[in-house]
C-alpha cells in the first residue's frame, strides 16, 4: 500500500518537474524564478512542519477464535460437554456477526469446523499453543480459551500482541472432590539391603479431616511393602514410604491411595513405576601380597568412598615366617581361598591383586580359571606390580595371563628406580582429570616420581597404554569379553598422594584420588565409564517428547546412530545432533503406548559399541490426572499476562464480554500514516529546483 | 680413603632412594634429645622381617626437621617416628609441613621417653599438635582399637613403664593419623653390646616387655595396613580368639 503511494507521489512530482522544464523551454521566463522560489519555499515548509498524510479504513468484522482444550483432564466433570453445549447454543449467531474460527488443542493446535469436540488422551501445552495461534492470527482478534488450566509444561506463553485479547473461560465446580497422587520422587536405582525411600506428594480437595491409606506394593509378588495413614486437608501433603530391597534386579512397584467417596475419578489414586535394585554398592575384593604403603593409601581411598564396599585380605605372614607367639595371640585369619575364588567371587564387581602370588598358598590353578570367567562375564580385574606379580608372581601359562593386557616374559625384572612416567595420550579418560587442558598437562608433567616398575615383555594388541617409562608400559588396560582389566606396573602411586606436600600450585592428592576412582569405577563396569551409554528417563506419556542423550567415552569423535523400536516392532532411525565433545542428543515423540527400545550404535573401525535402553510410554498423560482441580493460579497468571480476566463458563456471555473488552484492542477505524516529508524524492526535487534557480538567475534565461 | 668414604655414602644414599614399597624406619631429628635409643631400629626391623611378610629397608632414615629438603624427604616416607624426653622445638613452617604430611596420608608416631607425668616433652608436643591440628583433639585407644589387633592381639597398652594405659591419637579420614605414647615402648627394645636388654620393664617385667614389643610391631603394621583389621571379615575370628584367651 505504502509502495503504491510512493510511486503515485513520485510520478506526480516528476510531472511537476517536467512542467517546469517545459516552462523554461517555452520561455516563460518572467515569473520562472519566482515560481522556483515558491516551490522551494513550499518544500521547506513540508520539511519543517513534518506533514503527514493519514489513510483511514473501516473494519467490517472482529476476528473471534474459540480455543478448546481437549486434553485428557477435560474429560472429567463434564467439562467438554459444557463447552459443546455452549458452542451449540452460540455458534450460529457468532458466525453471522464475527469472523469465527474454532480450534482444539492438547499439546498441538488443530483447526476444526465441528461444533462438537471430544477429549483426547494427550497432555496439554497451553503456552505453546497460544504462542503459535497469536503469531498466526489476524488482528484485531479475541481468543476465548476454554480450559481447566492444567498445563503440563507449567510455563506461561511468551507471545502477546496489542490487538489480540486472550480471555480464559473456566469451570465453576463447587462440589469438586478428589484425592490424587500429584508427584512421586524417588531414586530410580537402589541398593540391595539398603532402605529405599519414596516421597509422594498427595493432592486432596473436598476431603478435609478424612483419613486415607497409602500403600506401596511390589506388583511382581503382590506384596505390600509399606503402608501409612494420612490425614487429608485441602492442598498438598507429603508422604514418605520406604522398604528394604532384599533382591537385586528390576522391581515394578505401585503406590495406591484408598478410594474416598464422591471422588471425581479413581484413575489418579494409583501410580506404577519401575525401580532397579543393584548390588549393594561396588563390591571390591582386594588381595594384597604384603603390607605396603600402596595398600595403605588405596585402601584408605576405597574405604572413604561411600559407593564402594571393600573386602580385602593382606598376607601379613608368609608360610616361611617365624611365629614367636601361639596362633591365638595373632590377629590372623586363615586365608579363605575356597570362599574367595569359588563361592563368593561372582558377588564382586572388581578383584584387585597387588603383589599377590597364588603359588604360596596352595591355590589350585583351576581357581584362576574362575577369575578369567569372572572377567569374561563382566567383572573387573586389576593387577598391581611387585615382586609377586605378573611373571614373577608365577602367572605365566595361567588363565590370568590370557586376560592381562601385557605380555609376560621370562626375562621380566622388578626394577627400583626413580622416574616420572610419561603420559601417552592426554585425552585418555583416565588422564583427562582436570577440565583445564593446560593445567591437566602441567600437573601430569610435574607429578611426584614413582619408585619402581615391572619390566614386562610388552603390551598385547588391544591394550591401551596410558603411562609409560622409556619403552615400557607403566599402566594400561584392555577389555576382555564383557569385562575390563587394568594393570599398574608400579606399587608406588601412593607417592602422588603424599607428594602433594611438595606443591603449592597443584593438588596431587586430588589427582591420585580421582585417578584411582576412575580406574575402580571403569573396571567395575560403572555406567559412566561404558564406551557408549544412553541417558533418558524410563517413563513417558503419549505425545510427550522423549529426549535422549548419548554419551561416548571413546578416543575417536564419531557420531552414533540411534534407532528406536516402537511397541508395534517398527523401526525408526532418529536424527542425532552433537551437543559437545562426546555428547550427542536426539529425540522422538511416542504416538502409541507400550515399550520402546532405543539403541545407540557407534562404529570405530571394525569395532562396534552399543547401548540399549527401554522406555515405557503410558496411554494417558500422568500430569493430566495428577491434580484435576481447575488450576486457578495458572489461569489467573495467564489472564494477567494478556491483561484480561478469567470468566466462569456458567456465567459467560460472549457478546457482553466482546463489548466489554473491544475498546482495548480495536477502535472503529484503523489508521495508517503516510509521512510526506520523509520522501527521498522530495530532497532530490529540492536540489534540482535549487540548481535550476541558480542556473536561471546566472544565465538570465 | 676419602674417595672410599664418598663412595660408601653414595651407595648408601642410592640404596635409600630406591626404597619404595618397603617399610622404612624413619626418625625425625630436631634440636634437642631426638635420639634416646639410637640402635633399637635394627632389632625392630629384624623381628619385623623374621615374623611378618613386611619387606624392610635395613638402614634407618633420619629426617632433619630443620632441613631445607624436609618436604622432599617426607614425600617418600609414609611413616615417621618422633622420640624424646625434653622440650621439642619445631619451627612454625615445619609444623605446617607436618600438618600437610598427615593430611596427605602420612602417619606419625610420637613417644615421650621421659617416663614423667609432667614432662617438658609432653607439654611441648601437645602444644605443637594443637598448633598443627587445632580442629582435632586427642582420642584414647580402647581394648578393641585397631592398634590392639593389627597383627598381635594385645589387651593392655604398656611400655617400659605404664604411665597411661592407652595410646592417644588424632583421627583423620577415619584413621589414627598421629599416635602418641607416654609409656616409653621403644626402650623395651634397647640392648647392650652383649645383647642383653638394658632397661627393666616396670612393673610387669619380661611379660610386659614382650607385650610392649608386640604393641610397637602392631603400630608398624598399622602404618602399612591401615584399619584393615577392623574389617568385618576379621571380626568373628578375632572375637573367637579373644574368647579363647579368656
Amino acid at each position: 500500500m505504502i509502495l503504491l503511494k510512493l510511486s503515485f507521489l513520485s510520478i506526480f512530482l516528476t510531472i511537476i518537474l517536467f512542467g517546469l522544464i517545459l516552462i523554461v523551454f517555452v520561455k516563460v521566463k518572467k515569473n520562472l524564478v519566482r515560481l522556483i522560489r515558491l516551490l522551494l519555499f513550499l518544500i521547506l515548509i513540508l520539511f519543517s512542519l513534518q506533514i503527514k498524510y493519514k489513510v483511514v479504513k473501516k473494519i467490517d468484522k472482529i476476528n473471534i477464535s474459540i480455543l478448546i482444550d481437549t486434553s485428557y483432564s477435560m474429560k472429567f466433570n463434564n467439562r467438554l460437554a459444557k463447552v459443546n453445549k455452549f458452542l451449540q447454543e452460540n455458534i450460529n449467531k457468532l458466525v453471522k456477526k464475527y469472523d469465527l474460527k474454532i480450534y482444539t488443542f492438547n499439546t498441538e493446535l488443530y483447526e476444526t469446523k465441528s461444533s462438537s469436540v471430544v477429549s483426547t488422551s494427550a497432555g496439554t501445552k497451553i503456552n505453546n499453543v497460544l504462542d503459535k495461534l497469536i503469531t498466526e492470527i489476524k488482528e484485531p482478534s479475541f481468543i476465548f480459551l476454554f480450559s481447566d488450566g492444567i498445563n503440563n509444561t507449567e510455563e506461561l506463553p511468551v507471545v502477546k500482541k496489542e490487538n489480540v485479547m486472550v480471555i480464559p473461560i473456566i469451570f465453576d465446580e463447587p462440589k469438586f472432590q478428589d484425592v490424587s497422587i500429584y508427584n512421586v520422587r524417588f531414586s530410580k536405582i537402589g541398593f540391595k539391603d539398603v532402605e529405599h525411600r519414596i516421597k509422594i506428594d498427595l493432592f486432596s480437595y473436598g476431603n478435609n479431616n478424612n483419613y486415607c491409606k497409602v500403600k506401596l506394593y511390589n506388583l511382581s509378588t503382590n506384596e505390600v511393602l509399606d503402608t501409612t495413614d494420612v490425614l487429608l486437608k485441602d492442598g498438598f501433603t507429603e508422604v514418605v514410604l520406604k522398604f528394604v530391597p532384599k533382591l537385586v534386579g528390576k522391581y515394578k512397584l505401585k503406590i495406591e491411595i484408598s478410594k474416598m467417596q464422591n471422588e471425581i475419578t479413581y484413575e489418579n489414586n494409583s501410580y506404577v513405576f519401575d525401580l532397579e535394585i543393584k548390588k549393594n554398592k561396588i563390591r571390591v575384593l582386594y588381595l594384597c601380597g604384603q603390607p605396603s604403603p600402596e595398600y595403605f593409601h588405596l585402601r584408605n581411598l576405597l574405604k572413604n568412598d561411600p559407593a564402594i564396599d571393600l573386602v580385602s585380605f593382606v598376607i601379613l605372614r608368609n608360610p616361611e615366617d617365624i611365629a614367636i607367639v601361639p596362633d591365638e595371640d595373632l590377629a590372623l585369619i586363615p586365608f579363605p581361598t575356597y570362599d574367595i575364588f569359588i563361592k563368593e567371587l561372582f558377588n564382586y564387581d572388581l578383584v584387585i591383586f597387588e603383589n599377590f602370588t597364588y603359588t604360596k598358598f596352595g591355590i589350585p590353578i583351576q581357581y584362576l580359571e574362575n577369575i578369567k570367567k569372572f572377567v569374561l562375564s563382566g567383572g573387573g580385574f586389576i593387577m598391581i606390580g611387585g615382586e609377586n606379580s605378573f611373571f614373577l608372581g608365577g602367572y605365566k601359562y595361567t588363565p590370568i595371563e590370557e586376560i592381562l593386557p601385557v605380555v609376560l616374559s621370562d626375562k621380566e625384572q622388578w626394577v627400583e628406580v626413580e622416574y616420572r612416567p610419561e603420559v601417552v595420550d592426554y585425552n585418555n579418560l583416565f588422564i583427562k582429570i582436570f577440565e583445564d587442558k593446560k593445567e591437566n598437562e602441567q600437573i601430569w608433567q610435574s607429578i611426584p616420581m614413582l619408585g619402581n616398575y615391572q619390566k614386562v615383555g610388552g603390551v598385547k594388541e588391544n591394550a591401551v597404554v596410558i603411562l609409560k617409562y622409556k619403552d615400557f608400559p607403566i599402566m594400561c588396560y584392555s577389555e576382555k569379553g564383557k569385562g575390563r582389566v587394568f594393570v599398574s606396573m608400579t606399587n608406588t602411586t601412593w607417592r602422588w598422594s603424599l607428594g602433594n606436600i611438595l606443591s603449592e600450585k597443584y593438588d596431587y592428592k586430588d589427582l591420585y584420588t580421582k585417578f584411582w576412582k576412575n580406574i575402580i569405577y571403569f573396571t567395575s563396569g560403572a555406567e559412566e565409564f561404558k564406551n557408549i551409554y544412553i541417558v533418558a528417563d524410563d517413563n513417558y506419556n503419549i505425545g510427550q517428547q522423549v529426549d535422549l542423550q548419548i554419551v561416548l567415552n571413546l578416543k575417536e569423535d564419531v557420531k552414533p546412530e540411534v534407532v528406536v523400536v516402537n511397541p508395534d516392532k517398527t523401526n525408526k532411525f532418529l536424527t542425532v545432533k552433537k551437543l559437545s565433545e562426546g555428547k550427542y542428543i536426539s529425540n522422538f515423540v511416542p504416538t502409541i503406548d507400550g515399550k520402546y527400545k532405543v539403541s545407540a550404535i557407534v562404529r570405530v573401525g571394525k569395532k562396534i559399541y552399543t547401548d540399549e535402553k527401554e522406555i515405557y510410554v503410558g496411554s494417558t498423560a500422568v500430569k493430566e490426572v495428577a491434580m484435576l482441580k481447575t488450576n486457578l493460579d495458572y489461569i489467573q497468571n495467564l489472564a494477567e499476562f494478556y491483561g484480561s480476566k478469567p470468566i466462569y463458563l456458567e456465567k459467560f456471555d460472549i457478546e457482553k464480554t466482546i463489548d466489554e473488552f473491544k475498546s482495548r484492542i480495536v477502535s472503529k477505524e484503523v489508521v495508517s500514516v503516510f509521512e510526506i516529508y520523509r520522501l527521498p524524492y522530495l530532497v532530490l526535487i529540492f536540489i534540482i529546483l535549487f540548481l535550476l534557480e541558480i542556473f536561471v538567475v546566472r544565465y538570465k534565461l | 680413603m676419602k674417595k672410599l668414604y664418598c663412595f660408601i655414602i653414595l651407595v648408601f644414599n642410592i640404596n635409600f632412594l630406591l626404597a619404595t614399597d618397603k617399610f622404612v624406619f624413619a626418625q625425625l631429628k630436631y634440636p634437642g634429645n631426638w635420639d634416646p635409643y639410637p640402635q633399637v631400629y635394627s632389632d625392630i626391623l629384624d623381628i619385623l622381617t623374621l615374623t611378618t611378610s613386611v619387606k624392610v629397608e635395613k638402614e634407618r632414615k633420619v629426617i632433619d626437621i630443620t632441613s631445607e629438603n624436609l618436604k622432599q624427604e617426607l614425600a617418600k616416607i609414609p611413616f615417621i617416628i618422633i622420640l624424646g624426653d625434653s622440650e621439642v622445638k619445631i619451627p612454625t613452617k615445619s609444623i605446617k609441613v607436618l600438618r600437610d604430611y598427615v593430611l596427605n596420608g602420612g602417619t606419625i608416631f610420637i613417644e615421650d621417653t621421659s617416663e614423667l607425668y609432667y614432662s617438658s616433652f609432653d607439654t611441648s608436643i601437645r602444644s605443637i599438635i594443637k598448633t598443627m591440628f587445632p580442629e582435632y583433639k586427642f582420642k584414647k585407644t580402647t581394648s578393641d582399637h585397631v592398634l590392639m589387633k593389627s597383627f598381635y592381639l594385645i589387651r593392655n597398652v604398656t611400655g617400659r613403664v605404664i604411665l597411661a594405659p592407652y595410646l592417644e591419637y588424632i583421627e583423620y579420614e577415619n584413621r589414627p593419623a598421629i599416635i602418641y605414647s607416654r609409656n616409653n615402648i621403644v626402650a623395651c627394645w634397647a640392648r647392650d653390646r652383649f645383647g642383653k636388654f638394658i632397661y627393666n620393664c616396670i612393673p610387669g617385667g619380661e611379660q610386659q616387655r614382650f607385650n610392649s614389643q608386640k604393641l610397637f610391631l602392631n603400630i608398624i603394621m598399622y602404618s602399612l595396613c591401615g584399619t584393615y583389621k577392623m574389617d568385618k571379615v576379621h571380626q568373628p575370628f578375632i572375637e573367637q580368639k579373644l574368647r579363647y584367651k579368656k
